[in-house]
């Protein structure tokens, strides 16, 4: 879907289609990006997803321990784990 | 049998240590004692940081997601999404809404710092009757 249109005094006008397709509503924030040559609009419904880190890892790690005996279970049971 | 949702955190763990909890919890989703859910929500959050993991490690995640009878829940609707973020933070809610979707019993996460906030417990319990708990203690409420 690709519309022309001239800018006037920074203002551009989101078409109605456009919009609704891209979960846009009016009166929503939107985020803007600029990726070289464009301006990205981008709905805030957009999923976002978690990043981690290393130390959040180990540490996850670390507070799942089990008891020794269920430990030694679990272990045991994983030898076809690469 | 019982169904339990799957978080990432609980992947990262069983690929760092054949004994933890996570493991134990995978372990009886293999001897089919439970039915582990995830979402694909879930499954791109475990792929994406490929720099956290060791050759070894992604073997093992590979082997995890793959080999395992572990349903795939249908993903929550924006809307859906949209409300679990009353409760929790924004990141966080798709892994909430998936598993209310899920209707299962447990959500198992090792995210206690977002998950297991009593907004989130208010919410699961009552609502929706769901536990939030940590894969290492699912031993004690179970055997």
């Amino acid at each position: 879907m690709k519309k022309i249109q001239k800018i006037k005094r920074n203002n551009i006008k989101l078409y109605k289609k456009i919009r609704e397709k891209a979960g846009i509503k009016e009166g929503d924030v939107a985020k803007i990006k600029l990726q070289g040559k464009k301006i990205v609009i981008e709905s805030q419904d957009e999923l976002q997803y978690r990043t981690f880190t290393k130390k959040q890892i180990e540490q996850w790690v670390k507070d799942d321990e089990l008891p020794p005996e269920l430990a030694k279970k679990t272990e045991d049971y994983w030898k076809d784990l690469p | 049998m019982k169904k339990v949702f799957l978080d990432s955190s609980i992947f990262f763990s069983a690929c760092r240590s054949k004994s933890g909890g996570a493991s134990n919890i995978l372990m009886r989703c293999r001897k089919k004692e439970i039915q582990g859910y995830i979402s694909t929500h879930v499954i791109f959050e475990i792929k994406k940081p490929t720099h956290l993991l060791s050759q070894k490690e992604k073997q093992r995640l590979n082997f995890l997601v793959l080999q395992f009878k572990l349903e795939i829940v249908q993903e929550p609707t924006v809307k859906e999404v949209k409300n679990a973020t009353k409760y929790i933070k924004r990141k966080d809610a798709p892994i909430l809404a998936a598993a209310i979707k899920s209707k299962v019993e447990y959500l198992i996460t090792l995210d206690r710092r977002d998950f297991m906030k009593q907004t989130v417990k208010d919410y699961s319990k009552p609502t929706n009757h769901f536990k939030v708990l940590k894969s290492a203690k699912i031993y004690r409420s179970w055997i």
